[in-house]
C-alpha cells in the first residue's frame, strides 16, 4: 500500500469526532449483548420467532437487534431477562493503560485532542463480560 | 462493466477466466487497522488481518463512502476481527468443497449487501482478504453466486502490507 493510498484509507476509518467513536462502542456494547443472547437462544433451542413471541415484539425488530441494525435498550433487555427467567451480570474492568496509545494512534488525533481521548478510556472501562445465566 | 444486448441493461462481468483454468497469483493490500472498541476479543486467540484484493480497493472504498454502510462494516470487521462467525454478520457461503474457505462480510443496511472474502490460515493468523461486492435482490444462494463463491474459492493471493 502507498502510502498515498494509506493515508486515504486512514481517513476513511477514523472516526470524525469522539461523538463518532462512542457511538461505535455503543454499537459494539450493544452487539455483544446480542451475542450473548444468541447463543443463549441457541443453546436452549429458542427461535427468534418463539422470542419475538415471548416479548411481544415482531420477528424482524429481534432480528435487527441480534444481528446488531438496532442498538438493545434496557426495557428490551428488562424483558429477556423476564421470559428467559435469567440473570444478566456484568463486570468492569479498568482498560490496560496502554490502550490510550494504540487508541490515540489508530484514530490519527492529534495531541489537542489526546486529553480528551484518555478520559474516554477512562470512562471506556470495559465491560468485559457479560454473562446470561439460568436462574435455576 | 458489460452490456446484455437483448435487454439492454448493463450486466456485471465477473470475472474472465474460467473457473479451474489459469488463476493466476492475485495481489491482497493490507487494509489499515480499524479502531475496534475491544469488546470482542479474539474467540481463539488468532490474530486476523484484513485485506483487500487490489482489483476489488477501490469499488470497496467507493462503496465505504455511504456513512451508513461504513458504520455497519465497521461493526462486522470488528466482529469479523475477534475470529467469530455468524449467519447474520459474518459467515461462511459455501458451495463446495473449492468454496470452503469463503465467507461474506453481511450489510443490511440500504440494501442487501455482501462482501465476500477469501480466508487464508497461517500458524496464528487468519487473513481475511475482502474480494466482491453483491448487493443482493433476494434471499437465495442462486446459481450465480454459487458459481462466484466457487471461484473466489480458487483465489490465491500474494499479500502486501
Amino acid at each position: 500500500m502507498s502510502s498515498k493510498d494509506k493515508k486515504t484509507w486512514d481517513e476513511l476509518f477514523a472516526f470524525s469526532d469522539e461523538a463518532e467513536m462512542l457511538e461505535h462502542e455503543a454499537d459494539m456494547l450493544s452487539l455483544k449483548i446480542a451475542l450473548e443472547i444468541t447463543n443463549y437462544l441457541g443453546e436452549k433451542g429458542i427461535s427468534k420467532k418463539e422470542l419475538a413471541a415471548m416479548i411481544g415484539k415482531s420477528p424482524a425488530y429481534i432480528t435487527q437487534i441480534l444481528r446488531g441494525d438496532k442498538r438493545i435498550n434496557m426495557v428490551f433487555l428488562a424483558k429477556i431477562v423476564q421470559k428467559l427467567n435469567v440473570n444478566l451480570d456484568f463486570r468492569l474492568d479498568t482498560v490496560i493503560e496502554g490502550d490510550a496509545e494504540l487508541l490515540a494512534d489508530a484514530l490519527k488525533i492529534n495531541k489537542d485532542l489526546n486529553i480528551a481521548t484518555c478520559n474516554v478510556i477512562d470512562f471506556r472501562t470495559s465491560l468485559q463480560k457479560y454473562e446470561l445465566k439460568a436462574s435455576r | 462493466m458489460i452490456h446484455n444486448k437483448s435487454r439492454g441493461k448493463p450486466k456485471e462481468k465477473l470475472d474472465k477466466i474460467k473457473p479451474g483454468v489459469n488463476l493466476s497469483l492475485r495481489i491482497a493490500k493490507r487494509l489499515p487497522n480499524l479502531h475496534t472498541s475491544n469488546q470482542l476479543q479474539s474467540l481463539t486467540g488468532r490474530e486476523v488481518i484484513l485485506y483487500v484484493d487490489k482489483n476489488f480497493e477501490l469499488d470497496l472504498f467507493s462503496l465505504l463512502q455511504e456513512e451508513k454502510i461504513k458504520k455497519k462494516f465497521r461493526m462486522v470487521a470488528e466482529f469479523a476481527m475477534s475470529d467469530r462467525y455468524s449467519d447474520d454478520l459474518y459467515g461462511h457461503e459455501r458451495n463446495s468443497e473449492k468454496s470452503k474457505d469463503v465467507c461474506a462480510i453481511k450489510i443490511c443496511v440500504l440494501g442487501n449487501h455482501r462482501i465476500y472474502c477469501k480466508e487464508f490460515f497461517a500458524s496464528g493468523i487468519k487473513r481475511i482478504v475482502l474480494i466482491k461486492h453483491v448487493n443482493k435482490k433476494s434471499n437465495s444462494f442462486n446459481k450465480e453466486l454459487r458459481k462466484l463463491v466457487d471461484r473466489i474459492g480458487e483465489y490465491s493471493y500474494e499479500f502486501q502490507g
